[in-house]
């Protein structure tokens, strides 16, 4: 079993703290759900545990290594971003074969949302498939732990219930973390829920913590 | 493998443009020496892929990096790819 420990991050914007006490830890077989309202730092918290933002303190370890620059990525944490990230020029079929091990990469070939688009470019197809097989890729992608900024956003309903179910399959094997809008996707799946609240994480317990945060009105 | 794979990858957008302005580049030596000029080939080839990393990467495709990034390519990595190469096929066409 791996371990993602996220602690003493912190990160300001124009001197205003946004995270300040900051303590994550996900081990593989876990699915962590990330809910906060908007600009609480839920994507500035995904990038920096990613490193792909700056910031004045972090430490990111994975199995007592600390993870320090891109390179310590290599199959350790992957992270799917809101926007469209996939360069246009490359054939599905490719992409899928850099990020997933053979045994994935079979099943996204035999996926029958993926299967007819295998062979095109992702210039050739539309912008809701572009996300899908964003999702599809990160999910079946050769990596311990699993950052997934909005996975659900611009995904048909029939969609999000494969997508829950892929990541309750694959997470015999990795760690997710997971930030959505959609709450009732994360908790239905996530086996610890964290709320963002004043910069710090505060661990859910009961959906009712939910409303005493303030993040629901009501269930 | 992974890793040469995702750089080969990466430069699959710069080659064809910095090849056609290398190519731009190498005819004119039809100017100076009445034939064309590989060295001046690469050195366009080099210059301009240099170019073209800054404005199809850093310019129009900047999220593509996290494409890059979940392979382990740091933006670092990258740059210095594109120099490595350009600067290795310059070398290159000296020698012949």
């Amino acid at each position: 079993m791996s371990e993602l420990h996220i602690d003493s991050i912190q990160k300001s914007y124009n001197n205003i703290p946004l995270l300040t006490d900051i303590f994550i830890r996900c081990n593989t077989g876990e699915i962590i759900g990330i809910l906060g309202r908007n600009g609480s730092g839920k994507t500035t918290l995904m990038q920096i545990i990613f490193g792909s933002i700056q910031t004045e303190n972090r430490y990111i370890n994975v199995d007592g290594k600390m993870i320090l620059n891109q390179f310590d990525h290599i199959n350790q944490i992957h992270y799917l971003p809101q926007f469209d990230f996939i360069p246009h020029h490359l054939r599905i079929r490719n992409i899928i074969k850099l990020y997933c091990n053979k045994l994935n990469t079979a099943k996204m070939f035999e996926n029958p949302i993926i299967k007819p688009l295998i062979d095109k470019k992702i210039n050739q197809i539309s912008g809701g498939e572009r996300r899908l097989i964003s999702v599809y890729l990160l999910l079946y992608s050769d990596a311990k732990f699993i950052l997934l900024d909005e996975p659900f956003n611009g995904v048909a309903p029939i969609q999000r219930e494969n997508i829950q179910e892929i990541i309750q399959e694959q997470s015999q094997f990795k760690g997710f973390i997971i930030t959505d809008h959609d709450y009732r996707s994360i908790l239905k799946i996530a086996t610890k829920t964290i709320l963002l609240h004043d910069g710090g994480t505060k661990i859910i317990h009961s959906n009712e913590e939910l409303v005493e945060w303030g993040y629901l009105n009501e269930l | 493998m992974t890793i040469f794979k995702a750089i080969y990858y990466f430069h699959l957008k710069l080659f064809i443009p910095s090849l056609i302005v290398g190519i731009i580049t190498g005819s004119l030596g039809w100017m100076e020496h009445d034939h064309f000029s590989i060295q001046k080939m690469a050195f366009g080839y080099w210059i301009t892929s240099l170019l073209f990393h800054l404005f199809i990467y850093e310019v129009d495709r900047k999220k593509e990096y996290i494409f890059y990034y979940n392979l382990g390519l740091s933006k670092l990595v990258l740059w210095i790819s594109t120099f490595v190469i350009g600067l290795s096929l310059y070398l290159i066409s000296l020698l012949l």
